[in-house]
């Protein structure tokens, strides 16, 4: 996956992407050909999912951390 | 032939015959006296000339005596008449015998004197001078000329012996108005021959000076002395004298040329120092007149502003007791409303402050109750967000071993393979024939081979 297309791509477009996929591939209708790409596609869908949802994770926490202080200052 | 001749006593008889026929009454005579001798025989022994006036040349020149007795008498009448003393250089009408001397040659023995027609002559050489300068057309100049009304530097042209010097530096210099006057002093001879020369002489020499006024003063003397002062050469330079003279020469009868011709003509020395001091005077009187002048329109003009201001101060004043009651009714305005403000702000103030700590306290529980449902909120969100990522997170694993589970080298690990051919995946036998090359994929590499 680009560099360009990882800033363009949101976590839905990702996800919705990831589970087409899924589907197809659970649907054993893919040939061989395809499938090697789409496992390729799979991968770097999940890889950028678990980034994101990561990176996600530790700002909610980061800005709850903050907030907390915050509150604490008050007291 | 025998000359003939005569013995100087034969000649002086013969030439006694011949006198005494033309000289035999008594003649009057013109001459100017030459020399004068006074005999201690109290007889007077005189050298009569007749000059040339142009020439200035004796033309003729004769002996005179005057004989004793008679000589005091007509000296005496001579000089009562004419005021001057008879001596050389006068001019003279006299009366005489002409006689004849076999030892002393011709003498004229003077009978009698006629003081008027000295008199006459010097008055007809002075009225000559004067048409003269007329006719030159400078008789007038010095006249012309005006003497300053504050007279300060003074030229005083005399000679120290002479009364009239001394008369008239004492009286201008004690003046009892007290003004102060600068002398400068030139010495002059003032009498005899030599008065012309240093006259002009000393005028050359202060011609270009700063002087207001040049003294010429004599005082006194004979006529005869005065005669020095009927020049022509002197009063041509008196006439063009670019300082105003003043002459004060003789006594109160006494007329000169310079005197007619002077700016101003004073009888004595102490005459002109009275007329220099006198113009002083008047300009001081003057200035007087004009200072009071001054003062009175200037009190004048004071007095009627004053009038006018005190006018004005009057309803000045006026206005400043209505200004002043103003001022005092707005300081107790001011006071009642400072002190209601006071009031009436302290009153707020108190109001305001009971109300700020309402709402201070009002605000703390708020936010105190706020504060702790906020922070609950907190907690709850961080136990949903740990569910929600842990969802998410499941829902990508899963996705993740679906994929696992489909990818192809998983299979080849099991000992499947693929076979290539062109890069196209060969599915059944029937697309191989022999020789052709076909590839086939291992889970860890490749091998091409040939079909038989």
């Amino acid at each position: 996956m680009s560099e360009k297309e990882k800033k363009i791509l949101t976590y839905n477009k990702a996800l919705k992407e990831l589970e087409t996929i899924v589907s197809k591939i659970e649907s054993e209708n893919v040939d061989v050909d395809s499938l090697a790409d789409m496992i390729k596609r799979a991968v770097e869908l999940i890889s950028f999912l678990k980034e994101k949802l990561f990176a996600t994770q530790n700002e909610i926490e980061k800005a709850l951390k903050d907030l907390e202080e915050i509150l604490h200052k008050e007291k | 032939m025998e000359r003939k001749f005569y013995t100087l006593s034969q000649l002086s008889l013969i030439i006694k015959e011949t006198f005494y026929t033309v000289f035999n009454t008594a003649i009057w005579i013109k001459a100017e006296i030459n020399e004068l001798y006074e005999h201690s025989n109290r007889n007077c022994y005189l050298e009569l000339i007749e000059k040339d006036v142009i020439k200035d040349k004796i033309i003729a020149k004769f002996r005179a005596i005057i004989w004793g007795d008679r000589y005091y008498f007509l000296k005496k009448n001579f000089e009562n008449v004419t005021g001057v003393s008879f001596g050389i250089g006068l001019s003279v009408l006299l009366k005489v015998n002409v006689e004849y001397n076999e030892l002393y040659g011709v003498t004229l023995i003077v009978l009698d004197i006629d003081p008027s027609y000295t008199l006459g002559e010097w008055e007809q050489r002075r009225i000559e001078i004067l048409r003269r300068l007329e006719k030159e057309g400078v008789i007038s100049l010095n006249k012309e000329l005006k003497i300053p009304d504050v007279t300060q530097n003074i030229a005083l042209i005399s000679s120290k012996i002479a009364a009239g010097c001394q008369d008239f530096i004492k009286h201008l210099l004690n003046n009892p108005y007290k003004f102060k006057y600068n002398i400068t002093f030139y010495e002059a001879s003032m009498q005899g021959e030599g008065v012309e020369k240093s006259i002009i002489d000393i005028l050359d020499k202060i011609a270009n000076k700063n002087y207001d006024v040049v003294v010429i003063a004599r005082g006194g003397g004979s006529k005869a002395d005065l005669a020095a002062f009927d020049s022509y050469r002197l009063a041509y330079h008196v006439c063009q004298f670019p300082i105003p003279i003043i002459s004060a020469i003789g006594h109160e009868r006494d007329y000169t040329v310079i005197d007619y011709v002077a700016n101003t003509r004073a009888k004595t020395p102490t005459d002109a120092a009275a007329i220099i001091i006198e113009k002083t005077l008047n300009y001081w009187l003057s200035c007087t007149r004009f200072c009071e002048k001054i003062i009175n329109y200037s009190q004048e003009i004071i007095y009627n502003q004053i009038n006018k201001f005190s006018f004005f101060s009057n309803s000045i004043l006026k206005s400043k007791s209505i200004i002043d009651k103003h001022i005092l009714k707005i300081k107790n305005l001011s006071y009642s409303l400072k002190y209601t403000t006071k009031f009436i702000v302290n009153e707020q103030s108190s109001n305001f402050t009971n109300l700020s700590n309402k709402l201070s306290n009002a605000t703390k529980t708020f936010f105190h109750t706020n504060n702790i449902a906020l922070e609950n909120n907190i907690k709850s969100l961080k136990k949903n967000l740990v569910n929600l990522f842990m969802l998410l997170n499941n829902k990508v694993v899963n996705y993740e071993k679906i994929i696992n589970s489909h990818n192809p080298i998983n299979v080849l690990r099991k000992g499947y393979t693929i076979t290539y051919k062109n890069k196209k995946i060969i599915k059944s036998k029937s697309n191989l024939t022999q020789d052709d090359i076909i590839t086939t994929k291992f889970y860890d590499g490749e091998v091409s081979s040939k079909i038989i």
